[in-house]
């Protein structure tokens, strides 16, 4: 397979304006020059912001490009940009062969008219003229499962069957450069494997831009990463566990303490292998040591802890927990006034966690199966840093042994 | 996605400095922009009719509307209009049909652009497609009220001559082209700003009752010079002429129009091209 460059951006940069009356005189104004055939000028005029600035990168064919920032970070700038959609100010992007973009699915589609109607519409909306489509069709309504309502309007479509014909057009397209957007994040769990299975697939013949929120996904399919903030490149490279680290670095625990007290809980501390630090980092396999300090109302002192570990996208991972009061297993410090202060430890050794953001919720509960007396969501982030990236959540430790050995 | 292999940039720099490197690329781009343009074009047409009971009456319910009002107005002696030498009824619903098409191809650019703006601001499509798509319906609704026309015709005994046949299509090609031209040159702006839209919905009514059809033109006076200036007025003065068999009254100026309206169209076509990625940059969605 030749492996020729196929995505070449150099130093591209593009304006974007706050205010929309203004923006909307500035296209008036850029028009005007473009066509006295003048160039525009490269300053930032009154309310206008770098929304993408001096962006570098090649991609060859084979290669699958993660692009990864914050919302508002310029991803989906840049991927207009490459998709032709909207012209760079500065700097020049070079594509050669056939773009794909799953991006917006089932676009063209008119609801009065019926999915097979509409598999004409959206796939001339694509590119394909009337032969291919006609060619593809029994392929498209294969892999969309819409079975039966192939003759129904799209109105009464679920919103999940919507998508999956779109994504039966879309992916008949073949392309030397994908561009895909999000897409993968909708249906149901066993269309997005299909879908997963279809772009590994594509993958292997073309350059393939993926922007994605999620690290997993990003670490599952992207040998190469930028990620942009501000517009900015952040970091890019064919190291993409450490641009998923730079990434979980700058979301920092920014979205945690939703609630820290009631009348009946106080927390007063919480530290994570002895720091106080915002994002403390653990290494994985090392121990993994939470602090709390609480204040509770004494007539709790008989519950039990629990301590929750989620991941960044709160999916919960582990839990642990212990059948003993607290005012047995912790330190109690202090009695007054109906409220008893208690510090807690626990040590869970050797955390083999994979590498990313985790989160920690704290529940008290009457007994170990009952509701939470209380709870506390999110009341600490941590950084488990790794050698490797992998998409699982934990990173198993395993014996791998020839039998001729014995067994270890 | 019919291109094999090619190298596409996008570059901050405008390679291109001429209309013709423009025109160039739309002629290129043609077979594409034809796919698309029809299979929306088929897309809307069915959508509308199965949605509607009157279905293709739909396309001559306006100026038959218009036409009636005239007929009435004037048969009862509200309004008088002198001797326009066929029974007024056909000399009235010519002349709206006729101004109908003009009206219809001056909104069918912005209104596709408008109608598809998501498409736009989403997926690389040929954008000339819109454009034939909107031309596809005006050639459609076109036919349509020619089919009425030579219904009316009919019962009204009103003789065709056979140059008719000729001279009508190239008639209303030229009030199509004209139509289509000033709309696609106020397509940029109108994106931007809906007043383009909103204004034009004023002044097309108004300008209706500058061009001779529901009167025939007078030849002299304020009113008689403007007419006689009035490419549109000319156009259809003239193509109802044809329609009617009446004589041909100055088939210069319609020429020079012609030639007026089609490098209009042809610059209006550029700056369409040129102007659409700063456009849907300004629009999102």
């Amino acid at each position: 397979m030749n492996t020729d460059t196929l995505i070449k951006v150099e130093s591209v940069s593009k304006k974007f304006c706050r205010s929309l009356k203004r923006s909307l005189w500035y296209g008036v104004q850029d028009i005007g020059t473009e066509l006295i055939g003048r160039s525009k000028s490269q300053e930032l005029r009154q309310d206008e912001f770098w929304a993408v600035k001096d962006v570098n990168f090649e991609l060859r064919r084979g290669e699958c490009l993660g692009l990864v920032g914050h919302n508002g970070a310029g991803k989906s700038t840049l991927l207009k940009m490459l998709n032709g959609l909207i012209k760079p100010d500065q700097g020049s992007i070079t594509m050669k062969g056939r773009v794909g973009a799953l991006i917006e699915l089932g676009t063209g589609f008119n609801p009065i008219l019926t999915g097979r109607e509409n598999i004409y519409s959206n796939g001339a909306v694509l590119g394909f003229t009337k032969k291919e489509i006609d060619q593809k069709f029994d392929a498209i309504v294969d892999f969309s499962e819409i079975g039966d309502f192939l003759d129904t309007p799209v109105q009464n479509y679920s919103s999940g069957m919507k998508v999956r014909l779109g994504f039966a057009v879309a992916a008949q397209m073949e392309p030397d450069i994908l561009l895909i957007d999000e897409v993968l994040a909708v249906g149901d769990m066993r269309f997005r494997l299909k879908s997963f299975n279809l772009i590994d697939h594509l993958v292997e013949r073309c350059s393939v831009i993926f922007v994605s929120h999620s690290m997993q996904n990003i670490s599952r399919m992207c040998n190469q990463i930028l990620l942009m903030e501000n517009g900015r490149e952040k970091y890019t490279g064919s190291n993409v566990s450490e641009g998923i680290d730079e990434y979980y670095q700058s979301l920092g625990s920014g979205h945690t303490d939703f609630f820290h007290s009631d009348s009946d809980f106080e927390l007063l501390k919480i530290m994570i292998n002895e720091s106080e630090d915002e994002l403390p980092l653990v290494k994985r396999l090392d121990d993994l040591i939470i602090t709390l300090c609480i204040e509770i109302n004494s007539k709790f002192e008989n519950t039990v802890a629990s301590v929750i570990i989620f991941d960044y996208e709160q999916k919960s991972v582990g839990i642990c927990m212990n059948d003993n009061p607290i005012n047995s297993i912790g330190e109690v410090i202090s009695r007054h006034q109906g409220k008893t202060r208690i510090e807690i430890n626990v040590k869970i050794p050797r955390i083999n966690l994979s590498k990313g953001i985790y989160y920690i919720t704290f529940t008290l509960t009457e007994t170990l199966v009952s509701k939470p007396v209380t709870r506390l969501n999110n009341i600490k982030t941590f950084q488990v840093t790794s050698l490797y990236d992998v998409w699982p959540p934990f990173e198993l430790e395993g014996v791998w042994y020839k039998k001729s050995d014995g067994v270890k | 996605m019919i291109r094999k292999e090619n190298i596409t940039v996008y570059s901050a720099e405008t390679s291109k400095h001429s209309i013709s490197a423009y025109l160039r690329d739309i002629f290129n781009d043609l077979p594409q922009a034809h796919e698309l343009g029809f299979r929306l074009f088929k897309r809307n047409l069915t959508a509308l009719y199965r949605q509607s009971l009157l279905g293709f009456a739909w396309a001559i319910l306006p100026p038959l509307a218009n036409a009636t009002l005239w007929i009435v107005l004037r048969g009862n002696n509200v309004i008088s209009v002198q001797d326009t030498g066929v029974p007024y009824p056909i000399f009235v619903l010519t002349g709206t049909m006729l101004w109908q098409v003009f009206s219809e191809a001056i909104l069918a650019p912005l209104t596709q652009v408008t109608e598809n703006k998501v498409m736009l601001s989403k997926i690389n499509i040929p954008r000339e497609g819109l454009l034939l798509s909107g031309l596809y319906q005006l050639i459609f609704n076109t036919i349509i009220k020619v089919l009425l026309l030579a219904g009316v015709f009919f019962f009204f005994h009103q003789t065709v001559e056979l140059s008719s046949l000729i001279f009508v299509p190239l008639g209303l090609f030229a009030i199509g082209l004209a139509g289509f031209s000033i709309g696609l040159l106020l397509t940029p702006l109108g994106m931007l700003y809906q007043d383009v839209n909103r204004g034009l919905l004023i002044i097309l009514p108004f300008f209706m009752y500058l061009t001779p059809t529901v009167y025939p033109a007078p030849q002299d006076g304020g009113i008689g010079l403007i007419m006689r200036y009035n490419p549109i007025a000319a156009f259809i003065t003239q193509t109802r002429n044809w329609f009617i068999a009446q004589p041909v009254y100055d088939i210069h100026f319609f020429w020079i129009y012609i030639c007026m309206f089609a490098l209009i169209f042809l610059a209006a076509l550029a700056i369409y091209r040129l102007s659409m990625p700063m456009i849907i940059e300004r629009i999102g969605s």
